[in-house]
């Protein structure tokens, strides 16, 4: 099997650099099944050898160093650039506009992300410049950086939901747009099946991903 | 109206003061109130922040006939403490229909608002608030969804009426409608999205308004600074 799924598709096979691959881990419980999905999608990462350089942010342990988007547009016309609240969120933001590809870990939580997840990704909008522009027939914000990072969601729900399943890929999708993602793929995963049935479903997810 | 019937606004807006949302979702109360309804305002970011102030909510959301939920887009959805909020409502929601301790499905109506010109931005937020109703046993009556937030700016509905009348009367027909049992009338959604103006000009005139600002705080020059690389 080609691990080379996340990228596969887009050419970033012919980078000759390390490439840098971020994972916000937005899950929060201790459920043993999200565990052994997470390693599924590290191992498989790791397994990509030298090439990446992989880094992992778990959001529980920065929740209470985390505070919410005020909403205030600092980080556009006080501190531009950067969200005028010192806290985590900057190292986040840093990390995100350099990696390659960002990984939202998450439940997939009423069809969105888990609070945790959206709680860094609120105070993301510093990568952005305030600016209208229209693209793709409607108005979104302009560049603040030259290059972004491809945008995977792995989302895992407790019971199949097909209606949840296809919001969080509407809503990644949107986010892709908005965030200027050269690339966007999601993966949804139940949690009710057993060990050895998460290791089947990652196994097929990966190779109908390459199929495309 | 014969019977009185019970609302609960959750201000879901992080904003201490100047809030879009709450300027909107006010006004709406109001209009229920006009009608006979008794009304408590919730600040949903302040209630999530103790035990003792989600019980407080959850009791307020229970007995409630009807909540109604206003918040600002966050990138193209909620934002991170209102999915807080609704995790926090749906784990109390389904102990309580789990327990049985009560089939009661109070009325569920989101109010979103989003600063892009075009209201469709928030389709997806809309959709979650829907599959969160559902799961929370509430009874989902729809969302409004505008665009061009920032002509609102915070203040309330009747300063800016000649601009924001479509949303007024969007309003209206919404407490008409539930206060009469109802549904909410297709057009009444249609009405709420209607832009306050052209799109080209709220863009040019917001691009201008940055400007303003930065200058205003001393960074015009600096307001398309890459602090985090070179890139």
């Amino acid at each position: 099997m080609n691990p080379y799924f996340l990228i596969c598709r887009r050419g970033f096979l012919m980078c000759e650099n390390t490439m840098k691959i971020l994972i916000l881990d937005g899950s929060d419980s201790e459920n043993s099944a999200v565990e052994v999905l997470f390693d599924q999608v590290v191992q498989q990462i790791e397994s990509f050898g030298e090439k990446f350089d992989l880094q992992i942010i778990h959001l529980k342990e920065l929740e209470e160093q985390l505070v919410y988007c005020q909403g205030c547009f600092g980080c556009w016309v006080e501190t531009p650039g950067k969200c005028k609240y010192v806290d985590a969120a900057q190292d986040i933001a840093k990390e995100t506009i350099n990696a390659d590809i960002v990984i939202y870990f998450t439940p997939i939580t009423f069809g969105g992300y888990s609070a945790l997840l959206k709680k860094a990704l609120d105070r993301n909008i510093c990568l952005l410049l305030p600016y209208f522009k229209k693209v793709q027939g409607e108005i979104h914000h302009k560049k603040r950086y030259k290059k972004y990072p491809a945008l995977i969601g792995i989302g895992y729900q407790d019971q199949d939901s097909h209606e949840e399943a296809e919001i969080f890929a509407s809503l990644l999708a949107r986010n892709a747009i908005n965030m200027w993602a050269p690339y966007s793929q999601t993966f949804c995963f139940p949690l009710h099946a057993g060990k050895q049935e998460i290791l089947a479903n990652f196994q097929q997810m990966l190779s109908q991903s390459e199929g495309h | 109206m014969s019977k009185s019937r019970s609302v609960v606004f959750l201000e879901a807006s992080p904003k201490k003061q100047r809030s879009t949302s709450v300027a909107i979702g006010s006004n709406f109360i109001t209009q229920l109130e006009n009608r006979g309804w008794q009304s408590e305002n919730i600040s949903l970011y302040r209630a999530i922040k103790t035990e003792k102030l989600q019980t407080q909510m959850f009791r307020s959301i229970d007995s409630a006939n009807l909540v109604v939920i206003s918040f600002p887009l966050y990138v193209d959805c909620l934002p991170s403490g209102v999915i807080r909020g609704f995790e926090l409502i749906h784990t109390h929601r389904i102990s309580l229909a789990n327990g049985q301790k009560s089939n009661h499905s109070p009325g569920f109506l989101a109010i979103i608002n989003c600063g892009f010109p075009e209201a469709h931005h928030n389709h997806i937020a809309l959709e979650i608030c829907k599959v969160f109703a559902q799961r929370a046993h509430f009874t989902w009556h729809g969302g409004l969804s505008i665009g061009m937030g920032g002509v609102i700016g915070g203040q309330s509905l009747a300063n800016r009426a000649k601009m924001a009348h479509n949303l007024i009367d969007a309003l209206i027909m919404a407490a008409e409608a539930l206060t009469n049992d109802q549904p909410i009338p297709s057009e009444t959604y249609t009405l709420a999205a209607k832009p306050f103006m052209p799109p080209f000009l709220y863009a040019r005139m917001g691009n201008l308004g940055w400007n303003m600002e930065a200058k205003q705080n001393g960074v015009r020059k600096q307001i398309k600074s890459r602090p985090f690389t070179d890139a």
